[in-house]
């Protein structure tokens, strides 16, 4: 069984042009990225940005010089890949509906209920923290990898953390009140 | 609500699910890697082939600007570059005409030959 700390050799196959290699990359990583891309977007746009986003890491193979994890430099292109297309969908809406589109992503729910209601939780969110809420408190990456992830400063990923999960117990606490 | 709770509830729902890897999905990747192999392909053969046009214009118009200075043709052609404007946009038009319904009649789209791409074999075995 290959270790994480095989990903540089077989990135550096890859990016010579070994296409075995870089299945093995694609098989390593693929669920994590999928997961967070489907959270962010719903599974069906996550699963497509996920392929553009292993099409990106097969092309730009080159420029990974070892510069923190290789996951974390995956996750890096689809998020930034997740960001492009939320801006060509914004753009599309405020075509179509006159500038009234929702700031807020729509995303796809999930079958279950419990992933239904985390999923309407994060609709409440803007995407920066709801990527960041999905990296640090989902998939436990460091609030320093998340950062180099999302391509923003620490102190920036530490905020939006505290101010989604802010708005998160003041919705729950609404609810909460509305029950009684 | 309690922030333990909260952190605990987001860490529980917001974990990826283990499961086995998908070779599906990485059939999918690897489809996309060779439809993007093969749009490079059909671009830069387009280019190639823009490029040559191009070339075979400026061929032409120099030709024509020569012969425009011939005694033997100046009686057909106004004098200066707008008189021979209007016979060269004519021969332009009639080589792009010629060249664009060659490369319709001969050229094969992608997606005849992606039947018979790379996954095809890996896909059944």
């Amino acid at each position: 069984m290959l270790s994480a700390d095989d990903d540089g050799p077989l990135n550096a196959r890859a990016a010579s042009g070994d296409r075995a290699a870089f299945q093995t990359l694609v098989l390593r990583h693929e669920a994590r990225l999928r997961a967070f891309l489907g959270r962010l977007g719903g599974t069906a746009s996550g699963d497509e940005l996920a392929q553009e986003t292993f099409l990106r890491a097969w092309l730009r193979a080159g420029d990974y010089r070892g510069q923190g994890s290789y996951a974390a430099w995956l996750m890096g292109i689809g998020w930034r890949l997740f960001l492009d297309d939320a801006r060509r969908e914004r753009r599309r809406n405020a075509l179509w509906d006159g500038g009234g589109a929702a700031d807020e992503l729509a995303i796809t729910p999930a079958a279950s209920e419990a992933t239904l209601d985390v999923n309407k939780l994060l609709g409440l969110l803007l995407p920066q923290q709801r990527a960041a809420i999905i990296l640090c408190d989902g998939h436990g990456w460091s609030h320093g990898e998340a950062a180099q992830i999302m391509g923003v400063p620490l102190g920036t990923v530490k905020s939006l953390i505290l101010r989604g999960k802010q708005r998160l117990r003041a919705h729950l606490a609404e609810i909460d009140d509305d029950g009684r | 609500m309690d922030d333990d709770v909260l952190d605990q509830m987001l860490a529980t729902a917001l974990a990826p699910i283990p499961r086995a890897a998908d070779r599906n999905f990485v059939l999918a990747v690897e489809q996309r890697i060779a439809e993007h192999a093969r749009y490079c392909a059909e671009r830069r053969r387009h280019m190639a082939s823009f490029l040559a046009d191009g070339g075979g214009l400026l061929a032409l118009v120099a030709g024509l600007a020569v012969l425009s200075r011939l005694p033997l043709f100046a009686a057909f052609i106004a004098p200066g570059w707008l008189g021979i404007a209007s016979p060269l946009t004519l021969v332009a038009l009639l080589w792009l005409a010629a060249h664009s319904s060659l490369r319709i009649s001969t050229s094969s789209p992608i997606s005849r030959n992606s039947k018979n791409g790379p996954h095809a074999a890996s896909s059944g075995g």
